[in-house]
């Protein structure tokens, strides 16, 4: 799954043009990415769980409740998560690119 | 979360102004307010009112603390300092006074005392009156200015002045990022201090959108700061052509810490907990990439993410969705026309070189996700030309090892899904078959809810009680039916009304009319009717009548008045209109003046089983 995710992580790279940077600093730049990523899923969750649910949610994850568990209540109190989640990323992706390309004419 | 954004100004309520007024009671302490705000919130009373009103009264109840305060003091120095004293010094008061004090207790003394201040032009009830509703009025203006001031979102977008805060973000009309001036980016340093400081504090509230705006704002003003310091810098430097791409990766980098420090420290704050998040950020990525088994589809990141990524979260293939098993979908492809297809045009391409078979094929790849890349085309030309021995020239057809080659060359791990969903080889299982077994089961799997709802509230409602009338269950289970939520109460409804609606509808078409008379168009009225004669009006009492001709004066004069000259038919058990010689004449008259009339007899009997079946 790692794979699948790396893979999404390579498009993105690609399509911002840094696919031929040295390694070290292409490193640098796909650890933020995901970072964003990651931190876009959760907000994502978290914005659109009601408070309580945020509460429970807490519970479930400090009972050690399997990932499975939780995955399936966040779907059950999140209407239409898989589109939100979606539409998030896009979002990022699209946003990622105008300022890149505020950046490279920048530089140029 | 754009640096970029033109519209740094945000949406703007209505009618707002800045605010300008300046305190004339003194300022409550953000101390103070969050002291009461906690004890507003642990008390039973307020415990279901919203956080953000909580604030509201917070200030309210400081402020009115304040103002019984004041008013007191005021009222003490008054009546020490002020003109009783020298009344009572006087001829009149001393003789009032003496009269006061002798027909009167101390506590009528001061009412009558009061009143007549007021009528001996001391005027100090209506001062004080006064002084008590300008001070209200005054300290609930206030109240109300100063906690736009700290703590209103709308008013924190007016007050740090974003509309000038966006214009300092130079980026100039061609998109280039421009140095900042010193000073203004002390100012939006400032602003972003203060955004955080109210942030930070749980201060800020607002609409959930004008909240999400100014943390929003915070990140992307320090997002620009960081990418216009890093191109300040970098600008300063010669840089090879060659190392330019590390160079925009490098502010690409620095923009997008910033982001993340931000939203990292404000966002999540208080929100969730701190092992909540990590576990989340952790498997955050699984919770939907895990589902998404049929992986990422490569095409076209250049051409939409958002298409794109629909299809990763597709029913059938990302939350929820079943495997696809690669060996088995490579078999369906060499069944499946629409593939075949493809990989003859892709093959007739590559051995014949025909260009125009080759871009056909790229096009429906394309189209449908796939991503033709430079990697794919060589190695599918390569397995093409080492395997044409597979292919058939005379008729453009292969043998199924080619498609199922090619199939498994496409199939990226990321591509599987599209390729399978693209050319409907059916692979999936689980949720898959859930959706595509049957209509019934798709119409099922997609209501389920309503479903379960209004079988559960069929059992409820008719079931049950014909159980329990019947004698199969005894009554008092049915009252426990009655915590049944309301709203599968209503879907219920909702549900019986449309299966009545359903009913209700003839299953012959019939030409009817439903004619209305107005007074004035009573005259018409017999002429109307006469038309109609032969013809059929159902009652709304559901009785069946013929419409007869009407001919004598005395017949007109009470068509005039609306009522319509019929033969009430009569029925048998099975709805049938029996011999018609056998109706008697009668006057039908609706209250609404309204006659459904159905031409055929044939229809009415139509009309009434219908009815009855209901």
């Amino acid at each position: 799954m790692n794979d699948l995710y790396q893979s999404f992580v390579d498009k993105i790279i690609s399509g911002l043009g840094f696919e031929n940077l040295p390694e070290e600093k292409k490193k640098e730049v796909v650890e933020v990415l995901k970072q964003r990523m990651d931190q876009k899923i959760l907000l994502t969750i978290m914005s659109n769980l009601k408070d309580e649910d945020v509460k429970e949610l807490d519970k479930l994850v400090e009972k050690g409740m399997p990932t499975e568990e939780i995955v399936n209540f966040m779907s059950s109190k999140i209407e239409n998560l898989d589109d939100k989640i979606t539409e998030a990323l896009g979002n990022l992706y699209e946003q990622m690119v105008v300022d890149t390309k505020a950046i490279a004419r920048s530089l140029s | 979360m754009r640096f970029s954004s033109p519209d740094l100004q945000g949406p703007q309520p209505e009618g707002a102004q800045p605010t300008t007024a300046e305190p004339r009671i003194p300022e409550l302490s953000q101390e103070a307010i969050l002291e009461k705000f906690n004890t507003l919130k642990q008390s039973e009373e307020y415990k279901d009112v919203a956080e953000g009103t909580l604030w509201t009264l917070a200030i309210f109840e400081l402020r009115q603390e304040q103002i019984g305060e004041a008013l007191k003091a005021q009222t003490e120095k008054l009546t020490q300092e002020y003109k009783w004293q020298k009344f009572f010094q006087t001829k009149p008061g001393r003789v009032l006074n003496n009269v006061l004090t002798t027909f009167g207790g101390a506590a009528t003394n001061v009412k009558i005392r009061s009143a007549l201040s007021a009528t001996v032009g001391f005027g100090w009830a209506a001062a004080i009156a006064s002084g008590l509703v300008g001070g209200a009025v005054g300290a609930y203006k206030m109240g109300k200015e100063k906690e736009k001031q700290i703590y209103q979102a709308e008013k924190i977008k007016e007050e740090l002045n974003l509309e000038r805060l966006n214009q300092l973000l130079q980026i100039s009309a061609e998109g280039e990022i421009q140095p900042i001036r010193v000073e203004d980016k002390e100012e939006i340093t400032k602003a972003i201090e203060i955004l955080d400081k109210l942030i930070d504090k749980g201060k800020l509230f607002g609409t959930k959108e004008e909240v999400e705006y100014l943390i929003d704002k915070r990140c992307g003003l320090q997002a620009f700061l960081e990418t216009e310091r890093t191109i300040t810098a970098l600008k300063d430097q010669e840089i090879p052509q060659e190392e330019m791409p590390s160079k925009v990766a490098e502010a690409f980098i620095a923009a997008q810490r910033a982001h993340l420090e931000g939203t990292d420290q404000i966002e999540l704050k208080e929100k969730i907990s701190q092992e909540a998040q990590r576990f989340l950020k952790e498997k955050g990525k699984q919770v939907n990439w895990a589902r998404i088994k049929g992986g990422l589809i490569g095409a076209g990141i250049g051409a939409g993410l958002s298409g794109i990524l629909t299809h990763f979260f597709h029913p059938a293939t990302g939350f929820g969705g079943g495997e696809i098993d690669p060996d088995k979908a490579a078999k369906n492809a060499v069944m499946n026309d629409k593939f075949r297809a493809i990989a003859e045009k892709l093959t007739r391409g590559y051995l014949a070189n025909d260009r125009t078979a080759i871009l056909e094929a790229k096009k429906s790849l394309f189209a449908n996700h796939i991503n033709y890349d430079e990697k794919l085309a060589k190695g599918l030309r390569e397995l093409v030309i080492h395997n044409k021995d597979m292919y058939l020239p005379e008729t453009g057809e292969l043998k199924d090892e080619l498609v199922r080659a090619i199939y498994k060359m496409m199939s990226y791990p990321d591509q599987l899904a599209s390729l399978a969903k693209t050319y409907g080889i059916e692979q999936l299982s689980n949720s898959y078959w859930i959706h595509h077994l049957s209509p019934v089961a798709q119409e099922v799997s997609k209501h389920w809810h309503q479903f379960i709802g209004a079988t559960l509230a069929v059992a409820t409602y008719i079931i049950a009680p014909a159980a329990a009338e019947a004698g199969y269950i005894t009554p008092y289970i049915l009252p426990r039916f009655e915590k049944i939520p309301s709203s599968v109460t209503e879907r219920f409804n909702k549900w019986k009304e449309k299966a009545q609606e359903k009913t209700n509808e003839p299953k012959v078409e019939i030409k009817e009319k439903t004619v209305a008379y107005t007074e004035e168009e009573k005259d018409r009225f017999v002429e109307e009717m006469n038309a109609h004669e032969g013809e059929f009006i159902i009652g709304t009492d559901g009785s069946v009548y013929q419409i007869q001709k009407i001919e004598s004066p005395e017949e007109i004069e009470r068509a005039k008045r609306g009522e319509t000259k019929v033969k009430k038919a009569i029925l048998d058990e099975e709805k049938n209109l029996i011999k018609e010689d056998e109706w008697q004449i009668d006057w039908y008259s609706s209250p609404e003046k309204k006659y459904r009339i159905v031409k055929e007899k044939g229809k009415v009997k139509e009309i009434l089983k219908s009815r009855e079946v209901q």
